[in-house]
């Protein structure tokens, strides 16, 4: 039995290591590190002063006062994106129907950057005298309904909050809105901004790498945060080759779990994670067997590594050392709610081009974390169908499948 | 079972990924079965616990009163609807809940309850295949308040590692997950006041695509000092004024939103399974789908027809026409903007027909808040189980030409019910539930 399937259309993205796909794509294969000093906020008193952050951004350049008035950092990054992403698509929107694309956003921490702002004043100058119009954007839809607003989108719209899984997670949900039937073309993705209560809370973890994360690496400490923004306009294949869309990608399937165990530490066997993975390729309906690359969650703690290294063993046992797994993060840093879908870009361009983005800052192997990294080199390899992991707080797990198109 | 979707989904094929716990043993071929509820567990204002909650809402008690637990002196509101009564050692022991954020708290009670209510039991065989997903409006925003204010006293020091875990918005259904021991889809929904209903929608998928058998969805929100200043500062609340301060659904005197807390979480599942197992059955889950709305950030559509269209969307998915919905749970949460679109989407869909829902907005009980989908969901099923719906609290003076049920419950039998959810921003889900007997 047939069923609707789902392509890649556009991309988009704004990263510490590219402000567009061709820019970010180049620099991540040739392993550039996004992860420098902080200059958002004083962030001297911390043992950690470095994250990836989006420099030389210029929001006055791109937004009208009322609409720099009413969005946070996350949500004029993502508008930034998602422009990019809609460009690449070259979707006529006169001649779409409006309802018929929907909107699916992960989001994270979305506007406490603003908050935090009006909480400083508030204490500083009496609440009577802050701004309100920064609790404006304090929703984590905010992103969302204002893409809607801008573009005049009368589909369905959902807003998914996961913390480091949420985008991944959003666009599953795209996936499932376009097999339903429900819409011809679903704008996908999330955004995140750096801020104090996300930086100062990871910090306060012991989680966080002083100088810069290392994946995989038997010297990794931790993770390093980050900020930006993708998105991926899904398109039904049909809608797509009536308009002669280009595709980059086939989305084949999703999966979801829950470690149901402990609030911030994965399960250490990494079971929850394998059946996230195993649920994705039987969504797919591809064979374990066909995957040749797999997009990390990788965000070098000592016990997400290892539980995911064991997540991949049990779901593909003796090949598993075999299977090209590359960690993004060590370049772009961790970037919570946009995370999932920076990181679905990459697995798409993979595919498309069948060429594998590095794991940075890999110096010394751990004899427990003893799969292929890809460390420090892209490589050229055939890729055919490939598993992008993300991996939240909690334990919500989310695992994509991407594969090449093929009619 | 007429509720077959028209756009049906093929069956699914044998998983040809690793062994493991693959779901397609134990299911049936069919994707065509019900949804169903068979649990519910409520944390109200108005109630702890569904048959207390109930009772309250068919006696038009409302469960806003002054705040007690921060002080308002300052501000031009002063009301909301605070679960009061609600204590977590009721529920678990407070090894369980001491790390929990309130917010947490409400969730995993109501899903203590819920499980309870659904006979539901947790083996870990069934544990990957049983899920968890809510909405919520803004989380633990107290908690994220206390941390945040730990590091403006005592810089990157005074940030508390105790605090910042339930700060996340997924944290509630993390924790509920973590309570039950529950492996399956977790996943948590923000989008304003549809974030329940998003939920609740998202559920009804994965059960329907085979993700998993049975998922406890709903939705939760806490009622802060934080978020009243917010919604304050906004000018987004009940104020005292011309108008006496309150929460007046569709009445011409209304003034604003008052915010309420609470959760409610429902079981839900496949027909076939619940009645495999003897479960009680509340109703199905008939159908449910999405739009949005042209609307500022911060506003609500004015015309109401993509409102209309949401609704009509959803009957339509279900092949049910308008005349045959008996109760309509609506969306009005007392602001002037949102009460007069969705009574203009009403009159549009219904208008033509001769028969015309009773309708009533439980928000006057609950006071409004983003995560009230699931409680508002759980009072349309218990209309359905006892034919009786509920008034509409704080409504008196009717400024729109609709069925309203004003001061006492209305004896009605329910074959289908609507729940309207619209969100200021603009994003519309609606639920139609159906009586199964």
């Amino acid at each position: 039995m047939n069923r609707l399937r789902a392509v890649v259309t556009g991309m988009g993205i704004l990263t510490s290591i590219g402000r567009d796909i061709p820019s970010y794509w180049r620099n991540l294969l040739e392993g550039v590190c996004g992860i420098d000093r902080i200059t958002l906020f004083d962030a001297s008193g911390y043992r950690a002063k470095k994250a990836a952050e989006v420099k030389a951004f210029e929001p006055r350049a791109r937004f009208s006062p009322r609409q720099l008035k009413r969005m946070s950092r996350c949500d004029q990054l993502g508008m930034e994106a998602v422009l990019e992403a809609l460009t690449d698509s070259a979707l006529d929107f006169p001649n779409e129907d409006r309802e018929r694309i929907g909107v699916f956003i992960g989001g994270g921490a979305g506007g406490i950057f603003s908050a935090e702002k009006y909480r400083k004043e508030m204490i500083r100058k009496g609440w009577q005298k802050v701004r309100p119009s920064l609790l404006l954007p304090f929703s984590t839809c905010a992103l969302n309904d204002a893409i809607a607003e801008e573009y005049g989108i009368l589909g369905p719209r959902a807003t998914i909050a996961t913390a480091c899984s949420s985008s991944a997670t959003a666009i599953g949900c795209g996936l499932d809105a376009i097999r339903s039937g429900d819409v011809d073309v679903a704008i996908t993705g999330g955004s995140e901004s750096l801020s104090e209560v996300t930086f100062g809370g990871f910090n306060s973890l012991r989680s966080v790498d002083e100088e810069y994360c290392r994946p995989f690496d038997l010297n990794r400490k931790g993770l390093s945060l980050g900020e930006g923004a993708a998105f991926l306009i899904l398109e039904g294949a049909e809608h797509a080759r009536k308009r002669g869309a280009k595709i980059h990608a086939e989305l084949m399937g999703y999966g979801l779990s829950g470690d149901g165990q402990h609030m911030t530490a994965p399960n250490p066997e990494g079971k929850g994670a394998a059946r996230a993975m195993q649920e994705a390729l039987k969504d797919a309906r591809v064979g374990r067997d066909e995957v040749g690359y797999i997009n990390a969650h990788g965000t070098a703690t000592p016990v997400n590594d290892l539980a995911e290294t064991k997540a991949v063993k049990i779901l593909f046992e003796e090949r598993a050392p075999k299977i090209p797994v590359s960690a993004s993060k060590s370049m772009i840093g961790h970037c919570l709610g946009a995370a999932g879908a920076l990181e679905a870009v990459a697995t798409v361009l993979a595919v498309r081009d069948n060429r594998i983005p590095p794991t940075i800052h890999y110096e010394t192997p751990d004899p427990e974390c003893d799969l292929d990294y890809v460390p420090n080199q892209a490589r050229d390899a055939l890729v055919k169908i490939a598993l992008s992991n993300s991996f939240a707080f909690g334990g919500n797990n989310t695992a994509l499948v991407f594969g090449k198109w093929k009619q | 079972m007429r509720n077959n979707p028209p756009r049906p989904f093929p069956p699914r094929q044998g998983g040809k990924a690793g062994e493991g716990e693959t779901l397609d043993s134990e299911l049936p071929t069919s994707n065509f079965d019900n949804i169903v509820i068979t649990g519910i567990g409520i944390i109200s204002a108005c109630g702890i616990g569904k048959e207390a909650f109930w009772k309250n809402c068919l006696e038009g008690r409302s469960g806003i009163a002054p705040i007690q637990s921060f002080d308002t002196s300052a501000y031009r509101s002063r009301l909301g609807a605070e679960a009061r009564d609600f204590h977590p050692k009721d529920f678990m022991p407070s090894l369980k809940y001491r790390r929990m954020s309130r917010v947490s708290r409400l969730a995993v009670a109501a899903s203590i309850e819920a499980v309870k209510d659904a006979a539901l039991t947790v083996s870990p065989q069934s544990a990957p295949s049983i899920g968890v997903v809510l909405g919520t409006g803004y989380g633990s925003t107290a908690q994220t308040d206390d941390f945040f204010m730990g590091m403006l006293k005592e810089g990157p020091e005074g940030a508390n590692p105790g605090l910042f875990p339930d700060t996340v918005p997924n944290a509630p259904a993390s924790q509920v997950s973590i309570y039950h021991c529950l492996q399956g889809p977790n996943t948590t929904f923000s989008h304003n006041e549809v974030s329940g209903e998003q939920a609740l929608a998202c559920a009804f998928r994965l059960l329907r695509e085979d993700r998993a058998l049975a998922i406890l969805a709903g939705s939760v929100d806490e009622l802060s000092f934080v978020l009243f200043h917010s919604f304050s500062a906004l000018r987004a609340l009940s104020p005292r004024d011309r108008q006496e301060e309150g929460m007046r659904p569709f009445d011409r005197k209304r003034n604003g939103r008052v915010l309420g807390e609470g959760a409610g979480i429902l079981v839900l599942e496949k027909e076939r399974r619940a009645r495999a197992r003897g479960a009680r059955i509340y109703a199905s889950l008939a159908a449910c789908a999405a739009n949005g709305s042209p609307a500022g950030i911060s506003h609500y559509e004015s015309r109401g027809e993509q409102m209309a269209r949401a609704m009509e969307k959803t009957l339509h998915q279900a092949g049910v026409s308008p005349g045959e919905v008996d109760y309509l749970s609506a969306a009005a949460n007392s602001t002037r903007e949102l009460d007069r679109a969705e009574a203009k989407a009403i009159q549009k869909v219904f208008g033509a027909g001769a028969r015309w829902p009773a309708v009533s907005s439980l928000k006057g009980h609950t006071g409004d808040f983003c995560g009230s989908g699931a409680l508002r969901a759980a009072a349309v099923l218990l209309s359905m189980r006892d034919g009786k719906i509920p008034p509409t609290a704080g409504l008196k003076d009717p400024e729109f030409d609709l069925d309203h049920v004003l001061d006492r419950p209305r004896e009605r039998k329910i074959q289908y019910a609507l729940l309207n959810g619209f969100s200021f921003g603009g994003s519309n889900v609606c639920l139609l539930f159906k009586n199964q007997i």
